[in-house]
């Protein structure tokens, strides 16, 4: 079994392009984002607040021919890759040094995926006719879209999967990495997640009793093997130290709609098999990274069940700050990622609207 | 050859379950897979005038799923009825329904579309009468998580839960990650494996692509002219092999490993030399501890596509070699119900154990002669006996990525 650890980070946020503006907003604790009336059904409206990613010059860092093939997930996804990439100090220069193509893979979570596509893709097809459709974008519309692509720029061979489970789809992404790492499949990840709040989406969103403050990102984590990281004398952020998934069958698979006492049953199982961690290796938890999601029976759940796992250990969430769903965009584990340096171990936690919930412990490789 | 990097976990089937438009049950499908019947004919689910080909292997409708709760029959998606219905033929099959057991087991599913034909409405409605006169609450039936999470509220599981949505080898992706849970020690028993609806958005960008034949597909036939689209799904009971034999439950196969890579090539074409095929299929042996020689069948990706098959070919001839190759029965279910997209790596694994369990290999429709020079011992026109011990499910998708799924007869 190998031990896996986060070497490089990159990032897309309301905050802007890359990891200082994502830093300096969560300092700030600011809201991001903008009201914006979302028409609803019936003539109704509603007000929410969506903090999306800013424009940024793009070409600046992919050539136009190479954006110009993929869609706006695509391209947010494989920059947010590159980033990190770079931040791992994987520039092509060094590259030969890391993990060969075979034993390089990329696990992306998104909970709706490449929708703008999508409904480009389909609008064509309703206005216009099946026979008229658009290749490119029907392309572009397949959910693990940006991985491919990511894959592609960073010639990453090893297995390349992209998995779904609403917010909490990033953190079941870096999961699934880790495992994948520790399992010996790989040696090096490209992990994380990604979210975009396409005009569709808003617009079934708004119609929902949902939260009203969403948010985007697009956020990759590097994720090695201890000994690869090592070899080539790679900076560590943390380790990836435990990780639990549990689930609750009565939760609603399409409504926010839980029952208190199963969903916190759930999230106190995956925090608690997060949190064992190993006996040799006694480490407290320095912090807790809630989800946070802004349902108060869902929230009010999550931070006890976070108390009956680690009681007394300070709580905190990033979605206040970047909005609900951009933890799906991996935002939520790049702050605790962050958060690992000032609290030394940190347990993260994350949960989906169809009863899924996901939990994971980064730690100071020192600690 | 030892088994270097795998755990001393055993995984055992003891369930399967699968729908598509050769029936809605096993004893159906698989009745009429082994009599050659084919499961293609013109769609009527949904409207494909201008479309190159209007086939598609279209599932039957699902009485079964008419007792569910009204309100749980008004969310449910076309998706989530598959699956929901293979997942409960899978779980009675397994002796699990209403265990205690099931409770502790997680699911894992693949989709590639999910809730999207309910979806499309939506974006219809929209085109033809503006968003603000249209019910947006169809959207919400969109994420591919939906039908993981619908089947696991209907067996009332309380594992993990992972949905993958890596197009075409969701399911088979699906089943290699849930096997990897139970070797773990996590959790005792998965329910794994995928479905995939028909939807005008993969008709008609299949269709846009010019990857379909107006004719019924012949996978591997040297006349091959393009895939037809399907629908269903195939369901596997996934368990801890000595949980299983304390139950005691009937086990049908031993699940042994699977491999999976990425061409990282191009999104829609696969590497020219079948690169990552290759790759997913060494893998898989290699983890395994097992020789090329050892593999008595392989259930091909086979779409029926020109260049698919071909760099399928390749790619088994460069880890299996010419006379091995030559040697390994081969068939490609999609020639008798269709490609399910992410749903076929499932239903494809449904087949496999069957073939396993039965020791018979059911039919490639449409081939008649392999392309000049490849030498390939296709199972055609009929169903053949054949004794083997261990067989490879290969499934492929847009992104480049593929999964080899291998399964070993139960001793």
């Amino acid at each position: 079994m190998s031990r896996v650890v986060i070497t490089g980070l990159g990032c897309l946020s309301a905050a802007g392009c890359g990891v200082d503006p994502f830093v300096a907003a969560l300092a700030s604790r600011r809201r991001l984002g903008e009201e914006q009336e979302v028409r609803a059904p019936r003539g109704r409206s509603r007000s929410l607040r969506v903090a999306k990613i800013p424009s940024f010059d793009r070409q600046a860092l992919l050539p136009a021919r190479k954006l110009r093939r993929m869609g706006e997930a695509s391209q947010l996804w494989t920059l947010a890759c590159r980033e990190a990439h770079l931040h791992a100090g994987l520039d092509p220069s060094t590259a030969a040094q890391a993990a060969p193509p075979e034993m390089r893979g990329t696990f992306l979570g998104t909970g709706f995926g490449c929708t703008d596509t999508t409904w480009d893709y389909l609008e064509g097809v309703f206005r216009d006719g099946m026979a008229t459709a658009s290749p490119f974008l029907f392309a572009e519309s397949v959910a693990n879209s940006p991985a491919g692509h990511s894959s592609i720029e960073l010639d990453a061979r090893g297995a390349c999967v992209t998995l779904t489970c609403g917010d909490a789809s990033a953190a079941a992404a870096a999961i699934a990495g880790e495992r994948a790492l520790r399992d010996g499949r790989l040696e090096l990840a490209y992990c994380g997640g990604l979210e975009l709040m396409s005009p569709p989406l808003l617009h079934a969103l708004a119609s929902l009793a949902g939260p009203s403050s969403l948010g985007e990102g697009a956020a990759c984590f590097v994720l090695e093997t201890l000994g690869s990281a090592r070899a080539r004398g790679a900076h560590i952020f943390a380790e990836v130290a435990g990780s639990g998934m549990a689930s609750d069958p009565l939760a609603s698979a399409t409504s926010w709609t839980a029952r208190p006492e199963p969903i916190r049953e759930a999230m106190r199982k995956a925090l608690d098999s997060a949190a064992k961690l190993d006996p040799e290796k006694p480490d407290p938890i320095g912090k807790v990274m809630l989800h946070a999601c802004g349902r108060p029976e869902s929230d009010e759940a999550e931070r006890r069940a976070a108390e009956a796992v680690c009681p007394g250990v300070a709580q905190d969430a990033v979605s206040s700050v970047m909005g609900t769903h951009a933890a799906a965009g991996g935002l939520a584990l790049l702050a605790a990622a962050l958060e690992v340096e000032r609290s030394g171990s940190v347990l993260l936690s994350a949960h989906a609207w169809g009863g899924s919930a996901y939990a994971l412990v980064l730690r100071s490789l020192a600690a | 050859m030892s088994r270097p990097e795998s755990s001393a976990i055993r995984v055992a089937v003891t369930g399967v379950g699968i729908v598509c438009s050769l029936g809605r049950d096993q004893r159906q499908v698989w009745g009429n897979a082994l009599e050659g019947r084919r499961g293609i004919e013109d769609l009527d689910l949904f409207e494909t005038s201008g479309c190159l080909s209007r086939l598609g292997g279209q599932a039957p409708e699902l009485a079964e799923m008419e007792s569910l709760p009204r309100e749980e029959r008004r969310r449910a998606s076309r998706t989530d009825r598959l699956c929901m219905s293979a997942a409960l033929e899978a779980v009675r099959q397994s002796g699990l329904e209403g265990s205690p057991v099931l409770g502790g087991f997680g699911v894992s599913l693949g989709t590639s579309t999910a809730g999207m034909l309910e979806s499309e409405i939506y974006c219809r409605e929209s085109v033809e009468k503006g968003r603000d006169a249209t019910r947006p609450t169809r959207v919400l039936r969109l994420p591919s998580s939906v039908p993981a999470d619908a089947v696991s509220r209907l067996l009332g599981t309380c594992g993990p839960r992972l949905s993958n949505m890596t197009a075409c080898a969701s399911s088979a992706l699906s089943i290699g990650m849930a096997a990897d849970l139970i070797r773990s020690g996590e959790v005792s028993g998965m329910v794994a494996g995928g479905g995939d609806a028909l939807c005008r958005m993969t008709y008609a960008g299949f269709n846009a692509l010019r990857l379909v034949d107006s004719e019924p597909p012949r996978p591997f036939d040297a006349t091959r002219n393009g895939l037809a689209l399907g629908e269903g799904a195939g369901i596997l009971v996934l368990e801890e092999w000595e949980q299983a034999q304390r139950r005691p439950a009937r086990i049908l196969a031993e699940f042994v490993e699977y491999g999976s890579s990425c061409d990282a090539h191009h999104m829609t074409s696969p590497h020219p030399e079948g690169r990552g095929a290759a790759s997913a299929m060494a893998q898989a042996l290699r983890r395994a501890g097992l020789a090329p020689e050892e593999v008595g069948h392989i259930n091909a990706h086979g779409t029926g596509t020109s260049l698919n098959d071909a760099t399928e070919t390749q790619a088994i001839l460069a880890v299996f070699g010419e006379e091995t190759s030559a040697r390994i029965p081969l068939t490609a279910s999609k020639s008798l119900f269709g490609h399910l997209l992410g749903g076929a790596g499932g239903a494809e694994a449904v087949i496999l154990v069957l073939s396993l369990l039965h020791q018979c290999l059911p039919p490639t429709l449409g081939w008649t002669a392999a392309d000049p020079g490849v030498r390939l011992d296709m199972v055609a026109r009929a169903s053949r006996r054949h004794s083997f011990s261990l067989g490879m499910s290969n499934s492929f998708g847009f992104g480049g990525t593929n999964c080899t799924l291998l399964f070993r007869r139960a001793a």
